[in-house]
């Protein structure tokens, strides 16, 4: 599904240059569930981005469904991004100004599904993330659990193979944050690759495997059912 | 994504900016207004003007002293000239294809009844000029017919003046003083209004031979000249220029038709409108620039939305398309509501001024709506591109 092979990632910082991701090759198998651990700056945000076709490495190549996008142009990205990806994000992303449904619509909106189409699959989407009774609220009138919900059901309307999560259950409480993990983990039951990262072992332990990353490198690799307790590196 | 998804998409981004969207489309009305609005003054007055013109007949020939020189030199400037007199207004009388004549002399000389005294214009002319001014006679009689130079001492009073003059009395056959002369009253003019700059209501009329004896003038204002047909307006042109040429032996006079007059104010008034129009097409560019102020700022208040749109799929060109759509509803919706209140202005001033017809032309309507959608998507192009360039990982927030 994912295949990275020395990609390097490299931001100018006025005269110097740092070193996102330093020859990272790694292999994610369709149907799989990994989670990515490591501290803040240790690349993993930036590993997601080049995952999730927002970005793209400087060195190395990427192959995503047997395809190579480490060099496409925006356009093409654009298109991965629409058909084979859904984004999940810590602070939710919703647009405030639309209603659960209109925020769930959003994707087909810009892949040009129909209107009635659109109407009928956002109303079945949020039915599958429970909230169907919440369609007509906007983001400011759901709680935190609700919304991410709602960002879930956005994110999968278009059927992507992958998923990725950044720190998907960062800003809820406890109770919310193990409803959106079993949501996460039904779409991944359902046939869904699954990258998470995460700070927060609990979250971590439910992957396949995990990556730890440190400096720009995947520093160990291991199950995730191995993770009995927080991942210090 | 079709168009009316992106007009859908821009039309919910005004929600979160209600205020600031008012005011920017606030400014391209005012532009759109002024336009309207400054148009129809301007348009207004030149058919003011071209009416006032056509109501003294389009058959007219207006002959004056001294030879405009529109070519080299001073532009307008008389050179020595021979008098007009009352000798070459009975020539011109008698040249074929002229129907009548009203020889004309004027002066501002005092006239006064009894304790009541005021400056007025005082006309010298002949009892043609009632039907060469199209005038009406409001009682009594105008001045007698006969000969040319007698003029005998009668008065024919305009009707502010017989109403100041004459409070509560009829004037006519009463003997009133103008300068030095006394006259009797014969008659009082209708209420005539302004006409061509001069309130006709405030002058006498006397014949013209005793008004140049009491204007102590050998000379002339002009003479107006009434052609039998319209076609023959050019040729009796060229016939009292050769007339007048070889009385005073030299081309010495300015003979100008109704026409030209009429379509040299027309053509001075028409640029007086464009320039109007070009005043209030800068405010129109001012509102612009307040379109694109508020765009920028909305681009960077959504950055983050920006970088979400990315991520779920939207390409630049849409991201593009989503701003440039809120610029130009905001302009359009400015330039509509513009429309409206200007043309609602210009009914309103013609209800209050209803002798000035005040009208925008079309090309000022359709023109303003069109420039303000134009000024919407020109200044909206930048704040658009410029959204549609940012990078989704940092608009996300990264780094």
């Amino acid at each position: 599904m994912i295949r990275l092979a020395h990609v390097t990632r490299v931001f100018p910082m006025g005269e110097e240059t740092l070193r996102a991701l330093d020859d990272v090759s790694e292999h994610v198998r369709p149907g799989e569930h990994v989670a990515i651990m490591g501290p803040s700056g240790s690349g993993k945000s930036t590993l997601l981005n080049i995952i999730g076709c927002l970005d793209r490495p400087t060195e190395g190549t990427y192959h995503l469904d047997g395809r190579e996008v480490g060099g496409l142009d925006d356009d093409a990205l654009t298109q991965v991004r629409r058909h084979l990806i859904g984004f999940v994000f810590q602070s939710f992303h919703l647009v405030p100004r639309l209603t659960a449904a209109e925020n769930v619509e959003l994707p087909m909106v810009f892949a040009g599904v129909p209107r009635a189409e659109r109407r009928a699959r956002a109303r079945a989407g949020l039915d599958a993330v429970g909230l169907s009774r919440r369609a007509d609220h906007r983001p400011n009138q759901l709680s935190g659990g609700e919304r991410q919900r709602v960002a879930i059901a956005r994110a999968t309307i278009l059927s992507p193979r992958l998923l990725l999560a950044d720190e998907p259950t960062g800003n809820l409480d406890s109770a919310s944050g193990r409803q959106i993990l079993e949501l996460l983990d039904h779409m991944h039951d359902a046939g869904l690759t699954l990258v998470v990262v995460t700070h927060d072992p609990n979250v971590a332990r439910r992957a396949d495997r995990v990556l730890v990353m440190s400096d720009g490198r995947v520093a160990r690799r291991l199950p995730g059912a191995e993770l009995a307790v927080p991942v210090t590196t | 994504m079709t168009a009316r998804d992106v007009v859908e998409f821009a039309l919910r981004a005004f929600r979160g900016h209600r205020l600031r969207a008012a005011l920017s489309l606030l400014g391209v009305a005012v532009g759109v207004a002024a336009v309207v609005l400054l148009t129809a003054l301007g348009n207004g007055a030149r058919r003011y003007v071209t009416d006032q013109f056509a109501s003294i007949g389009s058959n007219l020939l207006i002959v004056m002293p001294g030879k405009t020189e529109t070519t080299g030199g001073l532009p307008f400037t008389a050179a020595t000239t021979r008098d007009l007199t009352l000798a070459d207004a009975e020539a011109v009388a008698r040249l074929p294809g002229v129907e009548r004549i009203a020889p004309i002399a004027m002066a501002t000389e005092t006239v006064a009844h009894e304790e009541r005294r005021r400056q007025v214009a005082v006309v010298g002319t002949t009892p043609e000029f009632l039907t060469v001014r199209h005038l009406t006679l409001g009682r009594g009689s105008f001045l007698p017919p006969g000969e040319l130079r007698r003029g005998v001492a009668v008065v024919v009073v305009g009707n502010a003046v017989a109403r100041e003059l004459f409070p509560g009395v009829d004037p006519v056959g009463k003997v009133m003083r103008i300068g030095d002369m006394r006259a009797r009253v014969v008659g009082v003019m209708a209420p005539m209004g302004e006409q061509l700059g001069m309130n006709l209501d405030e002058t006498v009329t006397i014949p013209v031979a005793r008004a140049m004896r009491l204007f102590n003038r050998a000379s002339l204002f002009r003479i107006m000249i009434e052609v039998r047909a319209h076609a023959d307006l050019e040729t009796v042109r060229r016939d009292v220029v050769r007339l007048l040429a070889a009385r005073h032996r030299e081309e010495d006079v300015t003979v100008i038709t109704q026409e030209a007059v009429m379509s040299s104010f027309g053509s001075i008034l028409q640029a007086l409108t464009l320039a109007l129009a070009g005043i209030a097409a800068i405010s129109l560019t001012v509102a612009g620039l307040g379109i694109m102020n508020v765009m920028l700022v909305a681009v960077s208040e959504r950055t983050v939305e920006v970088g979400l749109l990315r991520a779920v799929g939207a390409g630049q060109r849409q991201v593009q398309a989503v701003f440039l759509a809120e610029a130009a509803l905001l302009a359009t919706a400015g330039g509509v509501a513009g429309l409206g209140v200007g043309l609602l202005a210009v009914l309103a001033l013609r209800a209050a001024v209803p002798v000035f017809p005040a009208e925008p032309p079309l090309w000022a309507v359709v023109s303003s709506l069109g420039v303000s959608v134009v000024v919407g998507v020109v200044f909206g192009l930048l704040p658009a591109r410029r959204a549609a360039r940012l990078d989704p990982v940092a608009a996300l927030g990264g780094h």
